[in-house]
């Protein structure tokens, strides 16, 4: 259940970069009216704060992210004293999960994640990974159409700012509190509610844009770790 | 006569090294003497700075805080913004809240995960350095640092606790095996002051 609800919780967080990838209309949010060559998102290094809860339980912890546009993400997830509990890492379609306390890692392509091992916030990873403004967008209101992937979906803009999307299926991600670094949109916090009405917040904390994350920011870290595939991944 | 003086100076000085030298102790020396550090506190209270450097990340994680433990199984943890967050553990009950306004986590740890389990261990007299481990151990200038080695592929790579003669904790260093090293210095330690269970509460 543990590696279920942290497999949701780094689906999300990586819904989160997807957003932050989105470049809003920066005119928006003021009556400014900013050059239509706004810098785009290319990096993004933060705290966060992570929370799930379903029906029976509820779950929070602390970790860091850092992203680069457009598919590289790691996510390291800290005790209250600092040391990893797990981490996940993923470039393009591979994905890597440790589990430093336990000795253990599994390494495959996000297609091969056991969908009972928590495949849906990865599906959805893809689907906001993929995600621009659809052509046509108002910057109020709402728009449905098939992205994609072949789903419906309804996108919501907010004086330019995507808001909210949400899947015929019932997923929905809502962004909240954008703020403006170095000229670029980010929103700092993300709820995401899935169609099993479990729900799941993520909060950038310190969030840093476009700075250089360094050679090693990507690169497994796999010493003393026993390697296994994705596909034995197991709920506990 | 200014000669003599500067010649003095340098004597002093050349001997200045050997009085801060650091002295060995038997590794069991070194841990026993942790162990009766805490086996003599009932309490603690202290400000609490962490750094956190991941190996993949090029700055720095800068938390501060406060930290408060009473025998036999009372533990909190409350950091500052921006990292704010507040975690308390009663024996094998965890409580956690982070960030501003966040929801209370409950989570109840297995009971030999638990502070009054972990304490028991500590108080009987070490006789032999426990299986799995290598230790070494220092005295200088008062200041005992014990570094704690465990063998094998598991997640710690090194812990090292700094701590002075009256168990006065200073600093404790956890490395893991991924490279990345988190630094735990306590300021304004107060011992034994008589803390309630009023102290140890999450609001």
């Amino acid at each position: 259940m543990l590696r279920h609800t942290l497999l949701c919780l780094c689906g999300l967080l990586l819904l989160l970069s997807g957003c932050s990838t989105v470049t809003p209309h920066p005119t928006t949010l003021s009556t400014t009216v900013v050059p239509a060559n706004t810098p785009a998102l290319e990096t993004l290094s933060s705290s966060v704060t992570l929370s799930f809860r379903t029906a029976e339980k509820h779950m929070s912890g602390r970790g860091v992210m850092l992203y680069r546009r457009p598919d590289q993400l790691r996510l390291v997830l800290l005790s209250p004293f600092g040391t990893t509990l797990m981490e996940v890492l993923i470039n393009g379609q591979e994905l890597i999960l440790s589990y430093p306390g336990n000795g253990v890692a599994y390494s495959g392509l996000v297609s091969q994640l056991p969908r009972a091992a928590g495949q849906q916030p990865w599906r959805l990873l893809q689907w906001v990974l993929s995600h621009e403004p659809p052509p046509g967008a108002p910057e109020q209101g709402s728009i449905t159409h098939t992205n994609g992937f072949g789903s419906e979906e309804t996108v919501t803009l907010e004086r330019g700012l995507v808001v909210e999307k949400s899947l015929k299926q019932g997923e929905r991600v809502r962004y909240r509190n954008y703020r403006q670094l170095q000229g670029v949109w980010v929103a700092t916090e993300l709820l995401m509610e899935g169609a099993d009405g479990e729900r799941i917040t993520v909060t950038l904390e310190d969030p840093e844009i476009n700075e250089d994350l360094g050679e090693q920011a990507f690169v497994p870290r796999l010493a003393g770790l026993k390697l296994l595939p994705l596909t034995e991944l197991k709920v506990p | 006569m200014k000669l003599l003086r500067v010649h003095l100076l340098c004597a002093l000085l050349a001997l200045l090294p050997a009085t801060v030298q650091a002295r060995t102790l038997p590794a069991l020396e070194g841990l026993e003497k942790l162990r009766q550090c805490f086996a003599t506190t009932q309490d603690f209270t202290a400000e609490l700075t962490q750094e956190k450097q991941l190996s993949v990340l090029r700055k720095k994680l800068v938390m501060k805080g406060t930290i408060r433990f009473k025998k036999p199984d009372r533990f909190l943890l409350v950091m500052a913004p921006p990292y704010s967050g507040t975690t308390l553990l009663k024996d094998n009950l965890l409580e956690q809240r982070l960030g501003q306004g966040g929801e209370l986590q409950r989570v109840v740890l297995p009971p030999d995960q638990g502070l009054r389990h972990w304490f028991s261990l500590l108080d009987k007299p070490l006789t032999r350095l426990p299986d799995g481990l290598k230790v070494r151990a220092e005295l200088q200038r008062g200041l005992y640092t014990v570094v704690v080695l465990p063998e094998g592929q598991g997640q710690m790579r090194e812990i090292t606790i700094q701590f002075q003669e009256d168990g006065t904790m200073r600093r404790l260093v956890l490395e893991e095996r991924n490279g990345d090293k988190t630094v735990m210095q306590f300021k304004n330690l107060r011992k034994n002051t008589g803390l309630h269970e009023t102290d140890f509460r999450i609001n």
